[in-house]
């Protein structure tokens, strides 16, 4: 037990605008640390081998499977998980798009779909149905066979347009 | 899944993680952005005592045209490479970056991590060695330059010394107008592609004054068809002879059936991908538009 205490290092990472100083150890994966030491469980391990994307969160407002990066690599840095969607307004316009277009059936993926398409619409405030297909290609459905999940990207992307008047 | 416990050690510069990497014992393991090497470490297929990060020295992340040449630094990212400028001058390498893996993917790997790999199947190796790209490494004595072809020539084992870091690529441009196509096919977004294929084609008016045609997971190590080359020169390059070159370049590959699917399978879609990336390649010299999904899954 000596020896991981004495390997363990600080962190010190903002998530969802929170400041977190922790002390983990080097072979903690991020989702481990965003679930176990922040209690952020909206973040889900679904395969644990960088396929599924369920882990999907933002790393200074990059998409990353967080079964893949140790939170040593996320020293320093911002992350946002889904539990970060939520405002006063309430839920985020994807997070309900989700629901109207029955983005979802288990919800297990649920979390991941979120984080990867609010990063493509901020690159593409007005996506194709290719664009879409392409930015939540590292994200697997095992319910919804994906249209009811475009179909939700394109009717948040409008909502969002519309909030902002473009 | 959990790796197995090591020590951390945070590099500020490359010398200062050769330095370190030096003075550590043997089988410690360099981070760049950790997509290959963690799950490895998690599945305990490498289980090292000492682990150096190097993912934070931006100084070899750089990716800029130095001359007739593109250089990118070995931590830039791929998606990094997809999306900068510089790569323009080479769209070649921007068809290969943005459709690697996937977004998420693309956001952590490196270039340098990605040939450090040597893996046959990895779509930088396979450009990289189809463009007669080089590295240069930096080592406890110093710094060394040799061929992508000559650091791959072993499956999963690069030619590095011990203690010795991929510093940066460089790709030579071509002095001539010259297009290009690279083409995978994969059985999803986040798989390695089943075969893979790069050309490149150097133009003099209507004919091909030089061209390379390279291929990934059709054999142990990237595969450079250099019949294929050699019958490019002097070609114009018309439907016939498009299809010859594409059986000739395909010849040279050395698939294993395995459950990605068997040999002969993967010789025919060798032969199918020389011929796709080939056309591809003439139609953008004659400014004929083309839009190719340049990784392409099964079914799509």
């Amino acid at each position: 037990m000596s020896a991981i205490v004495e390997s363990s290092l600080e962190i010190e990472v903002v998530v969802n605008n929170t400041p977190q100083r922790r002390r983990v150890e080097p072979r903690q994966l991020l989702v481990e640390f965003l679930r176990v030491e922040c209690g952020l469980t909206g973040t889900h391990v679904g395969c644990d081998t960088s396929y599924c994307g369920a882990c999907t969160v933002l790393l200074d407002g990059r998409t990353v499977k967080s079964c893949t990066v140790l939170a040593v690599q996320a020293d320093g840095r911002r992350i946002q998980t889904v539990e970060g969607l939520e405002s006063a307004e309430g839920v985020h316009p994807l997070q309900a798009a989700f629901a109207s277009e029955h983005g979802l059936q288990c919800g297990f993926c649920t979390p991941g779909m979120l984080m990867a398409a609010t990063k493509l619409l901020a690159e593409h405030p007005d996506p194709t149905d290719e664009q879409i297909r392409h930015g939540l290609a590292g994200n697997v459905c095992r319910c919804t066979g994906y249209a009811g999940i475009i179909a939700a990207v394109r009717v948040a992307a409008r909502t969002i347009r519309e909030a902002c008047g473009t | 899944m959990y790796p197995s416990v090591f020590t951390y050690h945070r590099a500020r510069s490359l010398e200062e993680a050769v330095r370190l990497l030096a003075d550590l014992p043997e089988g410690a393991k360099v981070l760049a952005g950790g997509q290959t090497l963690i799950p490895l470490l998690k599945l305990r297929l490498v289980t090292p005592a000492h682990l150096v990060d190097i993912g934070r020295i931006d100084d070899a992340a750089q990716i800029q045209v130095i001359g007739s040449t593109l250089r990118i630094g070995a931590l830039a990212r791929h998606g990094e490479v997809a999306a900068h400028s510089a790569s323009g001058v080479l769209p070649i390498v921007i068809e290969c970056a943005a459709g690697l893996a996937d977004p998420q993917v693309r956001s952590m790997g490196t270039i340098g991590g990605s040939i450090a790999e040597a893996d046959p199947c990895s779509c930088w190796p396979t450009l990289l060695c189809t463009l007669g790209a080089s590295v240069q490494c930096l080592g406890p004595d110093g710094i060394r330059q040799m061929s992508v072809r000559e650091l791959l020539r072993e499956p999963y084992a690069p030619a590095l010394r011990r203690a010795e870091i991929i510093q940066h690529v460089d790709i030579p441009l071509p002095h001539a107008p010259s297009t290009g196509s690279f083409v995978a096919f994969k059985r999803g977004a986040s798989s390695y592609p089943t075969a893979s294929c790069a050309v490149q084609l150097t133009w003099n008016g209507d004919t091909c004054s030089e061209g390379s045609i390279g291929f990934g997971c059709l054999g142990l190590t990237p595969i450079v068809a250099d019949d294929g080359a050699a019958a490019l020169r002097g070609s114009a390059l018309d439907a016939g002879s498009i299809e010859i070159i594409a059986k000739m370049a395909a010849d040279a590959t050395d698939p294993v059936s395995d459950v990605k699917g068997s040999a002969a399978y993967k010789r025919s879609l060798a032969f199918g991908l020389a011929r796709r990336a080939l056309s591809t390649a003439v139609a953008r010299h004659r400014n004929t538009t083309v839009v190719v999904p340049s990784h392409r899954y099964y079914g799509a």
